[in-house]
């Protein structure tokens, strides 16, 4: 993110806060130097220091927006898992997801994250997804012993 | 499908994917893969099931590598891997 759009929001979020003697350069220094949330490259702009974080933030801002519809979703990444998990109900969000694969990100996520979903449906698409397209199913022992892999 | 799809699974989507799979009342591969990988982490995780399913379980996959323990007070069933049945198992 180039320097001038930050200061920008930062000016806007002072300003809304009704802080407006605060130079906006400054919050994006303590921003840097203090939370870890952001580094600043040496042309002067701004990146997150984890994509995890960017992903959360891009997720929620899309979810608050209202800007969020599973259906339109082309990429089930973590972006898409992460706005699936704070939609409320993520159902909608697997059920699409598992038309791009069984084992993506997003369905993966909203499991792991504790999604709110309705489990019969879910379960019913799993097993239809399972009997549609051929999957690779590896079963492993918690030691990973013995590895096996099933095709189905 | 990785076994991390099931290890990532709450207990409620288990079970939910057991019943969809016993629900088809037939058996293919994607619905064996189902219901293995379902009893395997029930088992793995000491996570029980209801009786009935149990039942259904032991009808459909009569050759299968688990056994089931019914706790009395509960009426819940325990998966367990054959070599730990003991007198108890139904």
């Amino acid at each position: 993110m180039p320097e001038v759009f930050l200061t920008g929001v930062v000016s806007r979020f002072l300003r809304d806060q009704g802080i407006a003697d605060i130079n906006p350069l400054l919050i994006l220094d303590e921003i840097v130097q203090l939370s870890g949330l952001m580094r600043r490259t040496p042309d002067r702009s701004y990146q997150f220091m984890h994509a995890a974080i960017q992903d959360f933030l891009a997720a929620k801002y899309t979810v608050e927006t209202g800007s969020f519809f599973p259906s339109t979703v082309n990429v089930w990444d973590a972006r898409a898992g992460y706005a699936a998990c704070l939609s409320g109900d993520a159902t909608q969000s697997m059920i699409y997801s598992l038309r791009h694969g069984i084992d993506n990100i997003a369905f993966h996520d909203c499991l792991v994250n504790g999604a709110g979903f309705d489990s019969a449906q879910v379960a019913t698409e799993v097993l239809r997804v399972l009997r549609r397209a051929p999957v690779r199913v590896v079963l492993s022992s918690t030691q990973r012993k013995d590895l096996k892999a099933i095709e189905v | 499908m990785s076994h991390d799809f099931f290890t990532s699974a709450r207990p409620h989507f288990i079970t939910a994917l057991l019943a969809a799979a016993l629900y088809e009342r037939s058996r293919d591969t994607a619905v064996d893969v189902i219901v293995g990988y379902c009893l395997w982490e029930l088992q793995k995780r000491d996570l029980r099931l209801d009786k009935q399913t149990a039942k259904e379980i032991r009808v459909t996959y009569g050759s299968l590598d688990f056994s089931f323990h019914v706790h009395k007070r509960s009426g819940m069933v325990t998966v367990l891997p054959t070599q730990l049945l003991d007198s108890s198992s139904e």
